[in-house]
């Protein structure tokens, strides 16, 4: 197991977060526009002294290479950088958004997972009867309702015939009450939690529905199991690994996701702090905001590569 | 003709989504047949509901709603097509190269398309979009970015296989140029994995399109599109809900109709796949 760890580190972690060092970075240099028209806000006048000054200021003077690895030390101090428009450490903006957007993503996968593993269950044991086409129909609607346009139907829905029902915009602390907190986050939960439902749905029903047809099932039924004990001691275990891949790939995309459904319902989290930098051009924080998120979502790969591998030993023989 | 009696059979549904998209592409191609007026024409009547001069009623410029998804429909059609054709042939084609030419190659490219892959597809094309200024020319630069290592990497498997096997040895024996080894004998065998992937990978393309332009960094107005025409219908839209219910119906009916038939696609190109029913 220890092995496995560090070999994954080794191999696949580090050299993928330095990829994504070079990438943010190299994004960030592409901007159209200069780097100091964003900083003195463009239309400033500012003599060509003050401009040769901040370029000197801010190291733009020096080698493109000399800047990334200047830029790649002080975030491994945990220094971010500023932000353009509050003056603030970016380090400290993403920390203060930091638990909202955790917590949200948190409910969609408790909301999805609960959501989808019976019914996968459920369709794979009665295939074609009506909980499994009522399950597939389900899926086919996760998978092409996207979860900007659910949640817009969402407070459309809530707002014309059950206003008050659930607050349609905003985000209320954990600290003014558990239940309030809840209401306010149920609405944008579940908007995420559609599509990846629908996928864990899927993978769940077609795996365990393989697994039901492999030899070692018909041995168990053979020797007189009941269907319980077949699905609890030979089906589950086996038929349920690649819902664990799927349920980590989509972990990593509610990161993603959160970006969008935080600007619907207005909730002050990871996602809303990255596109208001983005539509005010605030690019330390984007870049920061980025390069935390991408950071998050390679960290939730490796740990279901690692969840995988202890569920199913075979996996780290193989490599 | 077993084949084609399977298919009838197991897809009906595949076919109801072939005939959707169908209808699709017609309006794509020929927005004409469904808009009787200009998408981006403002009129006297704001926020009018649905009626016979305007059938999906008008938005908060007085432009008719369903001249608008006709053109907008357009629009995703063609950014998702030209993104998803650009990352799998730049996608494919250096997977091929990954795994054709090994080592150095492939351990570069495939870090490469690693990093990619590290990211959060949506936040990647969010990103890329900012960067890339405002416009649908940005949008398929930026899907196509996020969507070419899913090419490379379904092209690299198939070529690995391909290149162990005896007949690429005898064609390097008989001093056939790698251009047309790669060309002659390794495309044929990873062209339908490939466009599996791109069926299934249009569906997400007109996802992104319409999330980006939903926020504003897609599509410039007033150039109509699904995406855009949702959150700008968002600000009355419980004044006037065909705003967003119409376009939310027809970006929905898209995505399922390119769903269904793509899952079709793979039925038919990758029988491994079909469903244990």
């Amino acid at each position: 197991m220890w092995n496995y760890l560090v070999r994954r580190l080794a191999t696949v972690f580090l050299p993928t977060l330095l990829g994504i060092s070079i990438a943010v970075f190299a994004i960030m240099h592409l901007i159209p526009g200069s780097f100091v028209d964003v900083l003195v806000g463009i239309g400033t006048d500012i003599t060509e002294e003050q401009r040769a000054q901040i370029v000197r200021a801010y190291g733009l003077d020096r080698p493109l290479p000399i800047q990334y690895l200047h830029w790649l030390g002080k975030v491994l101090q945990g220094d971010l950088g500023t932000s353009l428009r509050t003056g603030q450490p970016v380090w400290h903006e993403i920390r203060a958004r930091l638990p909202v957007t955790l917590e949200l993503a948190f409910l969609a996968l408790v909301l999805a997972v609960g959501l989808a593993l019976p019914l996968g269950i459920l369709s794979a044991i009665r295939p074609n009867g009506w909980i499994d086409l009522g399950a597939r129909l389900l899926g086919l609607m996760g998978l092409s309702v996207p979860n900007f346009l659910l949640g817009t139907l969402a407070v459309l829905g809530v707002s014309l015939y059950a206003p008050g029902l659930f607050p349609t915009t905003g985000y209320v602390p954990l600290s003014q009450g558990v239940v309030a907190n809840l209401r306010s986050l149920f609405l944008p939960a579940l908007a995420l939690a559609l599509a990846m439902s629908a996928s864990v749905m899927r993978i769940t029903r077609s795996s365990l529905l393989e697994t039901l047809h492999q030899d070692y099932i018909r041995v168990a039924r053979g020797k007189g199991l009941s269907e319980l004990q077949v699905l609890r001691g030979h089906a589950l275990r086996n038929g349920l690994i690649p819902v664990v891949t799927v349920v980590g790939i989509q972990a990593g995309y509610l990161l993603g996701g959160t970006v969008i459904i935080e600007e619907i319902f207005a909730i002050p989290g990871l996602g809303r702090l990255t596109l208001n930098a983005i539509y005010q051009r605030d690019y330390p924080v984007v870049q920061g905001a980025v390069l935390f998120i991408a950071f998050a979502f390679v960290l939730v790969n490796l740990v279901t590569d690692l969840t995988y591998s202890l569920i199913d030993p075979r996996i780290r023989l193989e490599e | 003709m077993r084949m084609l009696g399977y298919l009838g059979r197991a897809h009906r549904i595949g076919l109801l989504g072939l005939l959707l998209l169908a209808l699709y592409l017609l309006v794509a191609l020929a927005p004409g047949l469904v808009a009787r007026q200009d998408p981006v024409a403002m009129g006297p009547e704001r926020l009018a509901p649905p009626s016979a001069q305007h059938l999906f009623g008008t938005d908060r410029y007085g432009r008719d709603v369903l001249s608008r998804i006709a053109y907008g429909t357009r629009i995703s059609f063609v950014v998702a097509v030209l993104a998803v054709l650009a990352a799998a042939l730049l996608g494919s084609t250096l997977g091929v190269w990954a795994a054709y030419f090994g080592r150095t190659v492939d351990y570069l490219v495939m870090r490469v398309m690693d990093t990619v892959f590290a990211f959060p597809s949506l936040l990647l094309a969010i990103a890329l979009a900012a960067v890339l200024g405002a416009g649908l020319h940005s949008v398929v630069v930026a899907i196509a970015i996020v969507y070419t290592p899913i090419f490379a990497r379904v092209a690299r498997a198939p070529t690995l296989s391909v290149k162990a096997q005896e007949y690429i040895v005898a064609a390097v024996a008989i001093g056939s140029s790698t251009p047309r080894i790669l060309w002659r004998h390794v495309r044929p065998n990873i062209l339908a994995p490939i466009l599996v992937q791109m069926a299934l990978s249009l569906s997400s393309a007109v996802i992104v399109e319409a999330a980006l332009s939903f926020l504003g960094l897609g599509a410039v107005p007033p150039t109509p599109s699904l995406g855009s025409m949702l959150s700008e219908g968002r600000a009355f839209m419980e004044l006037a809900p065909w705003t967003v219910l119409y376009p939310g119906a027809a970006l929905a009916g898209l995505i399922l109709s390119i769903n269904l038939a793509g899952d079709m696609v793979r039925d038919i190109l990758d029988p491994h796949h079909r469903e244990v029913l």
